[in-house]
Protein backbone atom coordinates (compact mmCIF):
# COMPACT_ATOMS: atom_id res chain seq x y z
CA UNK A 1 0.00 0.00 0.00
CA UNK A 2 1.91 2.83 -1.58
CA UNK A 3 -0.88 5.84 -0.42
CA UNK A 4 -0.67 6.61 2.95
CA UNK A 5 -4.24 6.67 4.92
CA UNK A 6 -4.71 9.33 6.77
CA UNK A 7 -8.10 9.54 9.08
CA UNK A 8 -7.64 13.40 8.80
CA UNK A 9 -7.39 13.49 4.94
CA UNK A 10 -10.60 10.79 4.98
CA UNK A 11 -12.46 13.09 7.25
CA UNK A 12 -11.96 16.42 4.96
CA UNK A 13 -12.54 14.03 2.01
CA UNK A 14 -16.01 12.74 3.70
CA UNK A 15 -16.83 16.46 4.33
CA UNK A 16 -16.11 17.81 0.81
CA UNK A 17 -13.64 19.79 2.11
CA UNK A 18 -10.57 17.79 0.28
CA UNK A 19 -9.08 19.93 -2.27
CA UNK A 20 -9.40 19.28 -6.22
CA UNK A 21 -6.39 17.45 -6.61
CA UNK A 22 -6.17 15.31 -3.39
CA UNK A 23 -9.29 13.95 -3.75
CA UNK A 24 -8.23 12.78 -7.29
CA UNK A 25 -5.42 11.45 -5.73
CA UNK A 26 -7.17 9.69 -3.07
CA UNK A 27 -10.16 8.16 -5.34
CA UNK A 28 -7.28 7.06 -7.92
CA UNK A 29 -5.67 5.37 -4.87
CA UNK A 30 -8.70 3.46 -4.11
CA UNK A 31 -9.50 2.41 -7.47
CA UNK A 32 -5.73 1.22 -7.54
CA UNK A 33 -5.11 -0.51 -4.13
CA UNK A 34 -7.86 -2.56 -2.74
CA UNK A 35 -6.19 -2.22 0.63
CA UNK A 36 -6.75 1.41 0.39
CA UNK A 37 -10.19 0.97 -0.90
CA UNK A 38 -10.87 -1.18 2.15
CA UNK A 39 -9.24 0.94 4.79
CA UNK A 40 -10.80 4.81 3.31
CA UNK A 41 -14.59 2.90 3.42
CA UNK A 42 -13.66 1.38 6.83
CA UNK A 43 -13.38 5.36 8.38
CA UNK A 44 -16.45 5.96 6.02
CA UNK A 45 -18.38 3.80 7.95
CA UNK A 46 -17.22 5.34 10.83
CA UNK A 47 -17.61 9.03 10.03
CA UNK A 48 -21.39 8.12 8.31
CA UNK A 49 -21.87 6.40 11.96
CA UNK A 50 -21.13 9.33 13.62
CA UNK A 51 -23.65 12.05 10.97
CA UNK A 52 -26.32 9.22 11.48
CA UNK A 53 -26.15 9.71 15.35
CA UNK A 54 -25.96 13.25 15.13
CA UNK A 55 -29.01 13.82 12.97
CA UNK A 56 -30.54 11.68 15.64
CA UNK A 57 -29.66 13.59 18.32
CA UNK A 58 -30.42 16.63 15.87
CA UNK A 59 -34.26 14.81 15.22
CA UNK A 60 -34.41 14.34 19.11
CA UNK A 61 -33.91 17.66 19.85
CA UNK A 62 -36.39 18.64 17.54
CA UNK A 63 -39.29 16.61 19.13
CA UNK A 64 -38.70 18.36 22.09
CA UNK A 65 -39.22 21.72 20.53
CA UNK A 66 -41.91 20.70 18.85
CA UNK A 67 -43.52 19.36 22.38
CA UNK A 68 -43.54 23.21 23.30
CA UNK A 69 -44.29 24.32 20.16
CA UNK A 70 -47.08 22.19 19.60
CA UNK A 71 -48.70 23.18 23.44
CA UNK A 72 -49.44 26.91 21.96
CA UNK A 73 -52.93 27.96 20.75
CA UNK A 74 -51.62 29.57 17.52
CA UNK A 75 -51.55 25.52 15.77
CA UNK A 76 -55.20 25.40 16.09
CA UNK A 77 -56.02 28.95 15.09
CA UNK A 78 -53.69 29.16 11.85
CA UNK A 79 -55.47 25.70 11.11
CA UNK A 80 -59.07 27.27 11.54
CA UNK A 81 -58.20 30.12 9.55
CA UNK A 82 -57.01 27.93 6.71
CA UNK A 83 -59.77 26.03 6.94
CA UNK A 84 -62.39 29.35 6.71
CA UNK A 85 -60.19 30.85 3.73
CA UNK A 86 -61.11 27.49 2.18
CA UNK A 87 -57.30 27.03 1.52
CA UNK A 88 -56.83 23.79 3.09
CA UNK A 89 -56.20 20.88 0.53
CA UNK A 90 -59.73 19.07 0.43
CA UNK A 91 -58.41 15.95 1.83
CA UNK A 92 -57.97 18.30 5.45
CA UNK A 93 -60.66 20.15 5.07
CA UNK A 94 -62.64 16.91 5.22
CA UNK A 95 -60.68 15.46 7.91
CA UNK A 96 -61.35 19.05 9.94
CA UNK A 97 -64.89 18.94 9.64
CA UNK A 98 -65.03 15.23 10.81
CA UNK A 99 -63.12 16.27 13.66
CA UNK A 100 -65.83 19.39 13.84
CA UNK A 101 -68.08 16.48 14.07
CA UNK A 102 -66.66 14.45 16.91
CA UNK A 103 -65.56 17.19 18.86
CA UNK A 104 -68.74 19.74 19.64
CA UNK A 105 -66.14 22.33 21.28
CA UNK A 106 -63.62 22.47 18.18
CA UNK A 107 -66.88 23.38 16.41
CA UNK A 108 -67.88 26.06 18.27
CA UNK A 109 -64.54 27.35 18.04
CA UNK A 110 -64.74 27.59 14.37
CA UNK A 111 -67.90 29.18 14.51
CA UNK A 112 -66.51 31.59 16.94
CA UNK A 113 -63.86 32.70 15.17
CA UNK A 114 -66.42 32.83 12.07
CA UNK A 115 -67.88 35.30 13.48
CA UNK A 116 -65.19 37.28 14.48
CA UNK A 117 -63.91 37.03 10.78
CA UNK A 118 -67.07 38.54 9.06
CA UNK A 119 -66.86 40.96 12.22
CA UNK A 120 -63.87 42.15 10.98
CA UNK A 121 -64.43 42.08 7.47
CA UNK A 122 -67.59 44.81 8.13
CA UNK A 123 -65.48 46.75 10.42
CA UNK A 124 -63.07 46.98 7.33
CA UNK A 125 -65.97 47.94 4.96
CA UNK A 126 -66.87 50.45 7.66
CA UNK A 127 -63.66 52.25 8.15
CA UNK A 128 -63.23 51.87 4.38
CA UNK A 129 -66.82 53.64 3.84
CA UNK A 130 -64.97 56.49 6.78
CA UNK A 131 -62.09 57.26 4.82
CA UNK A 132 -64.45 57.47 1.18
CA UNK A 133 -66.35 59.98 3.32
CA UNK A 134 -63.07 61.76 4.29
CA UNK A 135 -61.78 62.51 0.68
CA UNK A 136 -64.70 63.94 -0.64
CA UNK A 137 -64.52 66.26 2.35
CA UNK A 138 -61.02 66.59 1.58
CA UNK A 139 -62.07 66.41 -2.49
CA UNK A 140 -64.55 69.65 -1.70
CA UNK A 141 -61.85 72.14 0.00
CA UNK A 142 -60.21 72.29 -3.70
CA UNK A 143 -61.25 74.08 -6.87
CA UNK A 144 -62.88 71.92 -9.52
CA UNK A 145 -62.45 73.69 -12.07
CA UNK A 146 -60.10 72.21 -14.66
CA UNK A 147 -61.72 68.61 -14.81
CA UNK A 148 -64.92 66.68 -14.12
CA UNK A 149 -64.27 64.32 -11.47
CA UNK A 150 -64.77 60.52 -11.55
CA UNK A 151 -67.08 59.99 -7.90
CA UNK A 152 -70.01 60.94 -9.28
CA UNK A 153 -69.87 58.24 -10.67
CA UNK A 154 -68.97 55.96 -7.42
CA UNK A 155 -72.25 53.49 -7.02
CA UNK A 156 -73.41 53.85 -3.04
CA UNK A 157 -74.67 50.21 -4.01
CA UNK A 158 -71.06 48.85 -4.98
CA UNK A 159 -70.07 45.84 -3.57
CA UNK A 160 -67.45 46.34 -0.99
CA UNK A 161 -64.60 44.26 -3.15
CA UNK A 162 -65.90 46.74 -6.32
CA UNK A 163 -65.53 49.68 -3.88
CA UNK A 164 -62.25 48.89 -3.25
CA UNK A 165 -61.48 48.67 -7.03
CA UNK A 166 -63.78 52.00 -7.76
CA UNK A 167 -62.81 53.82 -4.79
CA UNK A 168 -58.91 53.11 -4.99
CA UNK A 169 -59.15 54.65 -8.53
CA UNK A 170 -61.52 57.63 -7.45
CA UNK A 171 -59.06 58.21 -4.76
CA UNK A 172 -55.77 58.53 -7.37
CA UNK A 173 -58.32 60.82 -9.58
CA UNK A 174 -59.37 62.84 -7.45
CA UNK A 175 -55.52 63.55 -6.48
CA UNK A 176 -53.24 62.30 -8.97
CA UNK A 177 -54.86 62.81 -11.95
CA UNK A 178 -52.34 65.27 -14.11
CA UNK A 179 -55.22 68.00 -14.08
CA UNK A 180 -55.70 67.79 -10.39
CA UNK A 181 -51.46 67.62 -9.77
CA UNK A 182 -51.19 71.10 -12.04
CA UNK A 183 -54.21 72.68 -10.35
CA UNK A 184 -52.94 71.76 -6.80
CA UNK A 185 -49.35 73.44 -7.55
CA UNK A 186 -50.30 76.29 -10.01
CA UNK A 187 -50.49 79.67 -8.92
CA UNK A 188 -51.63 82.93 -10.69
CA UNK A 189 -49.16 85.29 -11.53
CA UNK A 190 -50.00 88.62 -10.59
CA UNK A 191 -50.13 90.57 -13.92
CA UNK A 192 -46.61 91.79 -15.61
CA UNK A 193 -47.46 95.36 -14.45
CA UNK A 194 -47.90 95.05 -10.85
CA UNK A 195 -44.87 91.73 -10.41
CA UNK A 196 -42.68 94.97 -10.30
CA UNK A 197 -41.70 96.95 -12.91
CA UNK A 198 -42.55 98.67 -15.58
CA UNK A 199 -42.89 96.31 -19.02
CA UNK A 200 -42.16 98.41 -22.08
CA UNK A 201 -44.60 95.78 -24.59
CA UNK A 202 -47.75 95.72 -23.95
CA UNK A 203 -48.59 93.16 -25.96
CA UNK A 204 -46.02 90.71 -24.41
CA UNK A 205 -47.95 91.57 -21.17
CA UNK A 206 -51.35 90.83 -22.83
CA UNK A 207 -49.84 87.76 -24.67
CA UNK A 208 -48.40 86.02 -20.88
CA UNK A 209 -51.59 86.64 -19.11
CA UNK A 210 -53.74 85.08 -21.79
CA UNK A 211 -51.01 82.43 -21.76
CA UNK A 212 -51.87 81.87 -18.40
CA UNK A 213 -55.99 82.01 -19.17
CA UNK A 214 -55.18 78.80 -21.87
CA UNK A 215 -53.49 77.02 -18.50
CA UNK A 216 -56.55 77.69 -16.29
CA UNK A 217 -59.00 76.47 -19.27
CA UNK A 218 -56.51 73.14 -19.88
CA UNK A 219 -55.83 73.67 -23.00
CA UNK A 220 -52.63 72.58 -22.51
CA UNK A 221 -50.77 72.07 -25.96
CA UNK A 222 -51.92 75.87 -26.66
CA UNK A 223 -50.39 77.05 -23.50
CA UNK A 224 -47.31 75.11 -23.87
CA UNK A 225 -46.87 76.61 -27.28
CA UNK A 226 -47.11 79.97 -25.87
CA UNK A 227 -45.30 79.90 -23.00
CA UNK A 228 -42.16 78.99 -25.23
CA UNK A 229 -42.75 81.85 -27.76
CA UNK A 230 -43.04 83.84 -24.44
CA UNK A 231 -39.59 83.12 -22.70
CA UNK A 232 -37.78 83.43 -26.67
CA UNK A 233 -38.97 87.13 -26.25
CA UNK A 234 -38.19 87.79 -23.06
CA UNK A 235 -34.60 89.06 -23.21
CA UNK A 236 -35.58 90.75 -25.67
CA UNK A 237 -37.91 93.31 -23.37
CA UNK A 238 -36.36 96.02 -21.94
CA UNK A 239 -36.49 94.56 -18.09
CA UNK A 240 -33.83 94.60 -15.27
CA UNK A 241 -32.12 91.34 -14.08
CA UNK A 242 -34.56 90.74 -11.17
CA UNK A 243 -37.84 91.17 -13.25
CA UNK A 244 -36.32 89.04 -16.10
CA UNK A 245 -35.70 86.28 -13.68
CA UNK A 246 -38.88 85.97 -11.85
CA UNK A 247 -40.73 86.38 -15.77
CA UNK A 248 -38.01 83.68 -16.50
CA UNK A 249 -38.57 81.13 -13.39
CA UNK A 250 -42.86 81.82 -13.91
CA UNK A 251 -42.50 80.77 -17.97
CA UNK A 252 -40.41 77.45 -17.19
CA UNK A 253 -42.49 76.30 -14.16
CA UNK A 254 -45.65 77.43 -16.22
CA UNK A 255 -44.52 75.39 -19.39
CA UNK A 256 -43.35 72.60 -17.25
CA UNK A 257 -46.93 72.22 -16.36
CA UNK A 258 -48.76 72.49 -19.33
CA UNK A 259 -46.60 69.96 -21.01
CA UNK A 260 -47.59 67.47 -18.37
CA UNK A 261 -51.18 68.63 -18.85
CA UNK A 262 -50.65 68.50 -22.96
CA UNK A 263 -48.23 65.09 -23.31
CA UNK A 264 -47.91 63.79 -19.67
CA UNK A 265 -44.87 62.73 -17.25
CA UNK A 266 -42.34 62.27 -19.40
CA UNK A 267 -42.88 65.25 -21.44
CA UNK A 268 -42.93 67.02 -18.23
CA UNK A 269 -40.23 65.68 -16.42
CA UNK A 270 -37.08 66.58 -16.98
CA UNK A 271 -38.39 70.58 -17.21
CA UNK A 272 -39.65 69.81 -13.62
CA UNK A 273 -35.63 68.20 -12.50
CA UNK A 274 -34.37 71.28 -14.13
CA UNK A 275 -35.94 73.21 -12.28
CA UNK A 276 -36.24 71.06 -8.66
CA UNK A 277 -32.42 71.08 -9.09
CA UNK A 278 -32.00 74.72 -9.23
CA UNK A 279 -32.42 75.87 -5.17
CA UNK A 280 -32.23 79.65 -6.10
CA UNK A 281 -35.27 79.07 -8.58
CA UNK A 282 -38.72 80.32 -7.14
CA UNK A 283 -40.88 77.02 -7.95
CA UNK A 284 -37.88 74.69 -6.64
CA UNK A 285 -40.33 73.51 -3.83
CA UNK A 286 -42.85 72.91 -6.21
CA UNK A 287 -41.55 71.40 -8.68
CA UNK A 288 -40.15 68.82 -6.19
CA UNK A 289 -43.59 68.32 -4.12
CA UNK A 290 -44.81 67.62 -8.64
CA UNK A 291 -41.86 65.19 -9.33
CA UNK A 292 -43.01 63.33 -5.90
CA UNK A 293 -46.66 63.00 -6.96
CA UNK A 294 -45.62 61.70 -10.21
CA UNK A 295 -43.17 58.97 -9.44
CA UNK A 296 -46.52 57.79 -6.62
CA UNK A 297 -48.38 54.64 -7.40
CA UNK A 298 -51.09 57.09 -6.96
CA UNK A 299 -50.30 59.00 -10.06
CA UNK A 300 -50.08 55.85 -12.23
CA UNK A 301 -53.86 54.17 -11.23
CA UNK A 302 -54.90 57.88 -11.85
CA UNK A 303 -52.95 58.33 -15.22
CA UNK B 1 -24.15 42.33 -2.15
CA UNK B 2 -26.69 39.17 -2.51
CA UNK B 3 -30.54 39.90 -2.29
CA UNK B 4 -30.68 37.40 0.98
CA UNK B 5 -28.43 38.93 2.59
CA UNK B 6 -30.66 38.26 6.00
CA UNK B 7 -30.79 34.70 4.86
CA UNK B 8 -26.82 34.95 4.37
CA UNK B 9 -26.70 36.28 8.11
CA UNK B 10 -28.74 33.87 9.42
CA UNK B 11 -27.03 31.09 7.77
CA UNK B 12 -23.70 31.85 9.16
CA UNK B 13 -25.08 31.58 12.87
CA UNK B 14 -26.85 28.42 12.05
CA UNK B 15 -23.38 26.77 11.07
CA UNK B 16 -21.88 27.32 14.26
CA UNK B 17 -24.24 24.25 15.18
CA UNK B 18 -25.68 27.01 18.53
CA UNK B 19 -28.85 24.68 19.16
CA UNK B 20 -30.67 28.16 20.39
CA UNK B 21 -29.93 29.62 16.82
CA UNK B 22 -31.33 26.04 15.45
CA UNK B 23 -34.53 26.32 17.79
CA UNK B 24 -34.89 29.91 16.79
CA UNK B 25 -34.91 28.74 13.04
CA UNK B 26 -37.45 25.86 13.99
CA UNK B 27 -40.03 28.14 15.54
CA UNK B 28 -39.82 30.18 12.94
CA UNK B 29 -40.31 27.83 9.82
CA UNK B 30 -42.46 25.27 11.41
CA UNK B 31 -45.83 27.49 11.47
CA UNK B 32 -45.40 28.11 7.25
CA UNK B 33 -43.60 25.02 6.93
CA UNK B 34 -46.90 23.14 7.87
CA UNK B 35 -49.29 25.02 6.83
CA UNK B 36 -47.44 24.88 3.15
CA UNK B 37 -48.04 21.33 3.21
CA UNK B 38 -51.47 20.76 4.55
CA UNK B 39 -52.89 23.44 2.03
CA UNK B 40 -50.85 22.01 -1.25
CA UNK B 41 -51.21 18.01 -0.17
CA UNK B 42 -53.54 15.25 1.46
CA UNK B 43 -50.48 14.81 4.33
CA UNK B 44 -51.80 15.35 7.74
CA UNK B 45 -51.24 17.30 10.75
CA UNK B 46 -48.73 14.32 12.26
CA UNK B 47 -47.38 13.22 8.35
CA UNK B 48 -46.26 16.90 7.67
CA UNK B 49 -44.89 17.38 11.31
CA UNK B 50 -43.12 14.42 10.32
CA UNK B 51 -41.88 15.97 7.05
CA UNK B 52 -40.76 19.11 8.61
CA UNK B 53 -38.39 16.75 10.79
CA UNK B 54 -37.02 14.89 8.31
CA UNK B 55 -36.28 18.18 5.77
CA UNK B 56 -34.68 19.31 8.66
CA UNK B 57 -32.54 17.13 9.02
CA UNK B 58 -31.48 17.28 5.43
CA UNK B 59 -31.45 20.98 6.13
CA UNK B 60 -29.15 20.93 9.03
CA UNK B 61 -27.06 17.95 6.98
CA UNK B 62 -26.28 20.53 4.59
CA UNK B 63 -25.55 23.19 6.49
CA UNK B 64 -23.57 21.87 9.14
CA UNK B 65 -21.52 20.41 6.51
CA UNK B 66 -20.78 23.39 5.03
CA UNK B 67 -22.47 22.52 1.31
CA UNK B 68 -24.78 24.74 1.61
CA UNK B 69 -22.76 28.12 1.34
CA UNK B 70 -23.52 31.84 0.79
CA UNK B 71 -24.58 33.57 -1.72
CA UNK B 72 -28.00 31.96 -1.66
CA UNK B 73 -29.57 31.75 -4.52
CA UNK B 74 -33.06 31.57 -2.40
CA UNK B 75 -34.42 32.06 1.44
CA UNK B 76 -33.73 29.52 3.65
CA UNK B 77 -37.29 28.78 4.10
CA UNK B 78 -38.05 28.51 0.37
CA UNK B 79 -35.22 26.14 0.36
CA UNK B 80 -36.56 24.05 3.36
CA UNK B 81 -39.81 23.91 1.95
CA UNK B 82 -38.05 22.80 -1.37
CA UNK B 83 -36.28 19.76 0.22
CA UNK B 84 -40.29 18.69 1.63
CA UNK B 85 -41.81 18.67 -1.75
CA UNK B 86 -39.62 16.64 -2.88
CA UNK B 87 -39.95 14.45 0.60
CA UNK B 88 -43.42 14.67 0.29
CA UNK B 89 -43.73 13.38 -3.42
CA UNK B 90 -41.02 10.35 -2.42
CA UNK B 91 -43.55 9.37 0.06
CA UNK B 92 -46.87 9.58 -2.01
CA UNK B 93 -46.29 8.39 -5.77
CA UNK B 94 -49.72 7.40 -6.50
CA UNK B 95 -50.22 11.53 -6.15
CA UNK B 96 -49.68 14.29 -8.32
CA UNK B 97 -48.92 17.52 -6.81
CA UNK B 98 -49.23 20.76 -8.59
CA UNK B 99 -47.43 23.14 -6.22
CA UNK B 100 -48.71 26.79 -8.00
CA UNK B 101 -45.90 28.37 -7.17
CA UNK B 102 -42.04 28.91 -7.62
CA UNK B 103 -40.68 26.77 -5.27
CA UNK B 104 -38.08 24.41 -6.96
CA UNK B 105 -37.83 21.11 -5.32
CA UNK B 106 -34.99 20.23 -3.60
CA UNK B 107 -32.51 17.31 -5.15
CA UNK B 108 -32.38 15.54 -1.68
CA UNK B 109 -33.13 11.62 -3.32
CA UNK B 110 -30.07 9.60 -3.08
CA UNK B 111 -29.97 10.85 0.75
CA UNK B 112 -33.06 9.73 1.79
CA UNK B 113 -32.57 6.18 0.06
CA UNK B 114 -29.68 5.71 2.42
CA UNK B 115 -31.72 6.26 5.40
CA UNK B 116 -31.52 2.50 6.40
CA UNK B 117 -27.53 2.23 5.84
CA UNK B 118 -27.29 5.20 7.83
CA UNK B 119 -29.23 3.67 10.70
CA UNK B 120 -26.89 0.49 10.64
CA UNK B 121 -23.85 2.66 10.42
CA UNK B 122 -24.97 4.61 13.59
CA UNK B 123 -25.75 1.62 15.51
CA UNK B 124 -22.47 0.18 14.58
CA UNK B 125 -20.48 3.63 16.21
CA UNK B 126 -22.37 3.02 19.20
CA UNK B 127 -20.55 0.00 19.71
CA UNK B 128 -17.14 0.76 18.75
CA UNK B 129 -17.79 4.05 20.88
CA UNK B 130 -18.49 1.60 23.78
CA UNK B 131 -15.66 -0.64 22.91
CA UNK B 132 -12.60 1.76 23.22
CA UNK B 133 -13.65 3.13 26.31
CA UNK B 134 -13.18 6.99 27.98
CA UNK B 135 -11.53 9.38 26.99
CA UNK B 136 -11.75 8.58 23.27
CA UNK B 137 -15.78 8.41 23.21
CA UNK B 138 -16.04 11.50 25.16
CA UNK B 139 -13.94 13.16 22.88
CA UNK B 140 -14.98 11.97 19.45
CA UNK B 141 -18.56 12.39 20.93
CA UNK B 142 -17.54 16.23 21.56
CA UNK B 143 -16.16 16.69 18.15
CA UNK B 144 -18.25 14.66 15.81
CA UNK B 145 -22.14 14.62 17.57
CA UNK B 146 -22.12 17.48 18.97
CA UNK B 147 -19.95 19.26 16.98
CA UNK B 148 -18.15 21.38 19.14
CA UNK B 149 -14.91 23.29 17.85
CA UNK B 150 -11.28 22.30 18.89
CA UNK B 151 -10.80 24.75 21.54
CA UNK B 152 -14.01 24.26 23.10
CA UNK B 153 -12.80 19.81 22.95
CA UNK B 154 -9.54 20.94 24.53
CA UNK B 155 -11.23 23.81 26.90
CA UNK B 156 -13.47 19.98 28.15
CA UNK B 157 -11.18 17.58 28.36
CA UNK B 158 -8.49 19.56 29.93
CA UNK B 159 -5.66 18.90 27.05
CA UNK B 160 -2.37 21.28 26.92
CA UNK B 161 -3.12 22.37 23.21
CA UNK B 162 -5.27 23.00 20.29
CA UNK B 163 -2.94 20.90 18.26
CA UNK B 164 -2.69 18.08 21.26
CA UNK B 165 -6.35 18.00 20.88
CA UNK B 166 -6.89 17.59 17.26
CA UNK B 167 -3.72 14.35 17.39
CA UNK B 168 -6.13 12.77 19.98
CA UNK B 169 -8.92 13.13 17.68
CA UNK B 170 -7.39 10.76 15.59
CA UNK B 171 -5.65 8.26 17.37
CA UNK B 172 -9.29 7.61 18.91
CA UNK B 173 -10.38 7.73 15.29
CA UNK B 174 -7.28 5.29 14.23
CA UNK B 175 -7.94 3.14 17.31
CA UNK B 176 -11.95 3.02 16.78
CA UNK B 177 -10.64 1.91 13.23
CA UNK B 178 -8.54 -1.07 14.33
CA UNK B 179 -11.26 -2.30 16.17
CA UNK B 180 -13.59 -2.78 13.20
Amino acid sequence: MSFEINPETIEAYHQGRLSRPDKAELEQAMQQDEQVRIEVQAYLKILDGFMAKKETSFHNQMKSWEKEASNQDSDQIALIEAYLDQELHPANAARMEAQMQRDPQLAEEVQQYKKLKNAFQAKQSEAFAERLKAWETDSQKHKRSISKRLYYRVGIAASFVLLMGIGTNWYAQQNYAANHLIEEVYTKPLSPNIMGKKVDQAAWSKQFEQTHQLLQNGQFAEAQNAFAELSQQLSSLNMNNYNQQLYQYDLEFSQALALLGANGKAAAKPALESIAQNPAHDYQEKAQQLLDKLDSFWYQVAN
Amino acid sequence: MSKYHADEQQLQKLQTGNEQEWKAFYEDIRQPFRLFFLKKTQLDVPAVTELLHEAMVIFHRKVTSGSLQAPLSSKLSTFLIGIGKILARKKALNQKYDWEDDIPEEAVQPEIDQQQEREANARLVDQLLEKIGSPCNEILELFFIKGFAVDAVMETMGLPSEGATRKKKFDCLKKMRSLL
